[in-house]
């Protein structure tokens, strides 16, 4: 039998001996090219701008300017819009719709929240294929997509509630909450989306650093790869995990769906700020694949956006990922 | 616990009672009380604004946008608004 006080020196010794062991574990498993000699910074890496990746990227770069990516989100010019908007009619549902031009701008006449016919002036092009939308400025920094959408396969106009009169005051209507893009849409078409909504005020200061979904939007922001590639570290062979980005090389599946599924998913958001995390559930409520918007084999039904389906698929769980199918920067 | 038919009755009057002002559950339980139905009523009462809605949580919404955007309601703010609306409806 050992004293007490004999117990305590070996529990001592065997603490000291754990830690050590767990010390020198530790430093030989971090490999040694990845970690910079240099300092980058401490601070937060911050949004660079796509222009800032053209100049070393340039296939990639290519590839996105013909994605939708590109065109989720587009001045109103000539070239943006779709639809036509040269004296167009469309009736449906009892509301008269006109889509004209005057002095260069898009303007549509239709129905407003007082139920009467006013003209509207499009001011940005919301998608681009199968169907594009058109944003609307209103008071309280909100921007309004309208229901009369254009068909971009068929070349036609068309009412998203097809068959249904909503009313003017509706949550349905196009000026009511469902269509309003500072809360529901604007966070998946633009980098860098800060939504900056008011209670107190019910209104928003909404701003983007880039327009479009760009190169930050899937890769993070991207100040401290631009710093690294500058430092003697890159040109002396040293690494930085992905070069300081997200999912640059050889992304497992779980990986690269935690970069698409935040907008490729029909969910509520947790919270305002992304938390960094590996569980796709710390961050968001995925839509419960239920037969109101999918069908029963858990192919996409209603407006999905893939996530739901892909994610209980035969190819995902044998190990497929979105890129083996898509070039993820030109989304063919 | 013996469930009686007129027990089944009242249960289905009040399966869902969706109130955010404990004052109004006491008037219903006084109203019970008075016709000597209390004690064949089983209470089910859920949390939220309008009933327990995904949007609401456990202590209800003043605006669904606050819920949309990711701005939690503050007792504060949610007091504010409530004299607000008092206000409103007095004009």
């Amino acid at each position: 039998m050992m004293s007490r006080q004999e117990n305590i020196v070996w529990v001592g010794i065997a603490c000291v001996f754990i830690y050590t062991l767990a010390t020198l574990l530790e430093s030989c498993s971090t490999d040694q090219k990845d970690t910079p000699k240099t300092e980058i910074n401490n601070t937060p890496a911050s949004f660079a701008g796509s222009t800032a990746c053209q100049s070393c990227h340039a296939t990639e770069f290519a590839d996105w300017k013909k994605s939708d990516h590109f065109l989720a989100m587009q001045q109103a010019n000539d070239s943006t819009v779709k639809g036509n908007f040269n004296n167009a009619t469309f009736v449906a549902d009892g509301v008269t719709n006109r889509f004209f031009r005057k002095n260069g701008k898009f303007y549509i006449n239709t129905q407003g929240e007082d139920g009467k016919n006013h003209d509207y002036e499009v001011l940005y092009t919301f998608g681009y294929f199968p169907l594009q939308q058109y944003l609307i400025a209103f008071p309280g920094g909100r921007l309004q997509s309208t229901r009369v959408s254009w068909d971009s396969r068929e070349k036609k106009w068309f009412h998203q509630y097809a068959g249904q009169k909503v009313h003017s005051q509706d949550w349905l209507h196009w000026t009511g909450n469902s269509q309003n893009w500072n809360t529901m849409c604007a966070s998946c078409h633009s980098t860098n989306l800060q939504k900056n909504y008011d209670f107190a005020l019910d209104s928003y200061s909404t701003t983007w650093g880039e327009i479009n979904v760009s190169c930050e939007s899937c890769h993070g922001s991207g100040s401290k790869h631009i710093d690294f590639m500058q430092t003697q570290d890159y040109k002396s062979g040293e690494r930085l995990v992905n070069a300081g980005l997200y999912y640059a090389h050889d992304t497992i599946p779980q990986q690269q769906l935690n970069t698409c599924a935040p907008c490729h998913a029909r969910k509520t958001d947790l919270s305002q700020a992304m938390t960094p995390s590996t569980g796709i559930m710390d961050n968001m409520i995925p839509q419960i694949i239920s037969d109101e918007f999918y069908f029963a084999d858990g192919q996409i039904d209603d407006e999905d956006y893939e996530y739901g389906s892909f994610a209980q698929s035969k190819m995902f769980h044998s190990g497929i990922q979105c890129s083996n199918c898509h070039n993820p920067h030109s989304g063919n | 616990m013996q469930v009686k038919t007129s027990q089944i009755f009242n249960l289905a009057y009040l399966l869902i009672i969706c109130m955010t002002g404990i004052t109004q559950v006491g008037r219903l339980v006084a109203a019970l009380e008075e016709r000597g139905e209390l004690e064949n009523t089983l209470f089910f009462y859920t949390l939220g604004d309008t009933g327990s809605s995904a949007e609401g949580g456990m202590v209800g919404l003043y605006k669904e946008n606050t819920f949309f955007n990711c701005v939690p309601e503050t007792l504060e703010t949610q007091l504010e608004k409530i004299v607000e609306l008092r206000e409103m409806f007095n004009e």
